[in-house]
């Protein structure tokens, strides 16, 4: 798993059994356990409730220390969420269908999350007025992106997708319409709405059919949309 | 100002009042626009304002509507061309501070019910309209396959481009909304 890697060290209790780094300030410590315990509290009070007065008393730093690195509780938050904590887990169900409908049951589950989806709108506006900020979000959107970038290269990889599919315009056609109707036009996201939005992008980009479960009967994309 | 003589001055001091709240809506976000900031940079009194708008949720609403833009009318004679005119024009108005701008206002719909029917109908509205109506001309006439969904192909080229700009944060450039038209077009074309 791929995912191992970069958040192992993250989830490791504290950073004490961190290789000591030579040279490198204490502060890079600080940096980890603010963070790390900001990340937590997100988790125990969702984004709307987290205060910085919060994070400084669970990292035993003060506020003043907090500030010092973000100026901003928003750019905190953003950082915290991009980089700590484990990657989502990537399906593998087999085929890029499977693949899609498990990744967007889960995103419009987050999406529905009324408190979660206000708060990161509210980043997204703060954003315009604070550049850093908006760096930080943009990394963090392009962190949550690799699972549909590896989604789609095992598709190419197993002659789904043709190798030269564009992958930015791939995952902006899934996510772009849930995104929309959940916060521009108050529409729901439905499954049935996911599964025809999987089964235009799919043909539009040329992929080849292949049925999630190899015993059922293929009968064309909208198969797999059924309950079995 | 003689040349102005045919316009009411109130209408120009209308627009003075929009602008003023888009502009700091802009620069300074939701909390910048209050109805004394807009008066000190627009230059009228604040009463000026209270005369024409109950305060500041109704001048937002009066603001936002002013950055619908018209809509392209279609050409008719190739319906990729006609899509691309008409989505590009959704692009154009994201670029540069555009997003942040739509980024404020969306945040701000979210919390006032009025603002948000009058993003979904004046600022969305009209544009997906127009996509609705060519696709399904282009149904009718045979240039896509029976069966091509209207209000979706519509809502697979509006969403990546306000998804993109706003959400991802980059702009969406001529080549991306091409390319996005011909994408959704591939899977409603005649074989």
């Amino acid at each position: 798993m791929s995912a191992d890697g970069p958040t192992a060290a993250a989830t490791s209790a504290g950073a004490v059994d961190a290789p000591r780094r030579v040279g490198r300030p204490r502060d890079a410590r600080v940096d980890e356990a603010i963070l790390r315990a900001a990340f937590d509290l997100l988790g125990e009070l969702g984004i709307g409730q987290i205060t910085v007065d919060a994070v400084a008393a669970r990292a035993g730093v003060g506020k003043a220390t907090i500030y010092r690195r973000w100026p901003t509780k928003g750019r905190l938050i953003v950082q915290a969420m991009s980089s700590v904590g484990e990657a989502p887990a990537v399906p593998d169900t087999g085929s890029l269908r499977g693949d899609l409908e498990t990744v967007f049951a889960e995103f419009g589950a987050h999406l529905a999350d009324d408190h979660s989806g206000r708060k990161m709108v509210d980043l997204a506006a703060e954003a315009a007025q604070d550049p850093d900020l908006r760096d930080l979000l943009r990394d963090f959107v392009d962190g949550r992106r690799e699972r549909g970038r590896t989604i789609l290269r095992r598709a190419v990889e197993r002659g789904e997708l043709p190798a030269d599919v564009d992958v930015d315009l791939f995952l902006d056609l899934m996510s772009g319409p849930a995104v929309v109707r959940r916060f521009l036009t108050h529409q729901p996201v439905t499954p049935d709405l996911v599964g025809r939005t999987i089964d235009v992008i799919a043909r539009g980009f040329g992929a080849t059919h292949r049925p999630t479960d190899p015993d059922a009967p293929g009968d064309g994309c909208g198969s797999a949309r059924r309950p079995a | 100002m003689s040349t102005n003589r045919g316009r009411p001055r109130s209408a120009e001091r209308d627009l003075a009042i929009r602008t003023a709240a888009l502009e700091l809506l802009a620069a300074r976000g939701a909390r910048g626009l209050t109805v004394e900031a807009v008066a000190a940079r627009a230059g009228v009194a604040k009463t000026t304002i209270y005369r024409r708008w109950s305060g500041r949720a109704e001048l937002l609403t009066a603001a936002v509507r002013g950055l619908a833009q018209p809509v392209a009318r279609p050409v008719g004679d190739d319906v990729a061309t006609d899509l691309i005119t008409l989505v590009d024009g959704a692009a154009e108005v994201l670029r540069g501070d555009g997003a942040g701008l739509i980024a404020v206002v969306v945040a701000e719909a979210l919390r006032d019910a009025e603002l948000a029917t009058v993003v979904r109908q004046e600022l969305l509205g009209p544009r997906r309209k127009a996509l609705v109506g060519v696709v399904r001309r282009a149904v009718a006439d045979g240039s896509l396959k029976p069966g091509t969904q209207p209000d979706l192909v519509a809502d697979l080229l509006l969403a990546p481009v306000y998804y993109r700009a706003v959400v991802v944060g980059e702009d969406v450039g001529a080549d991306v909304v091409a390319d996005l038209v011909h994408t959704v077009l591939g899977d409603a074309r005649p074989g």
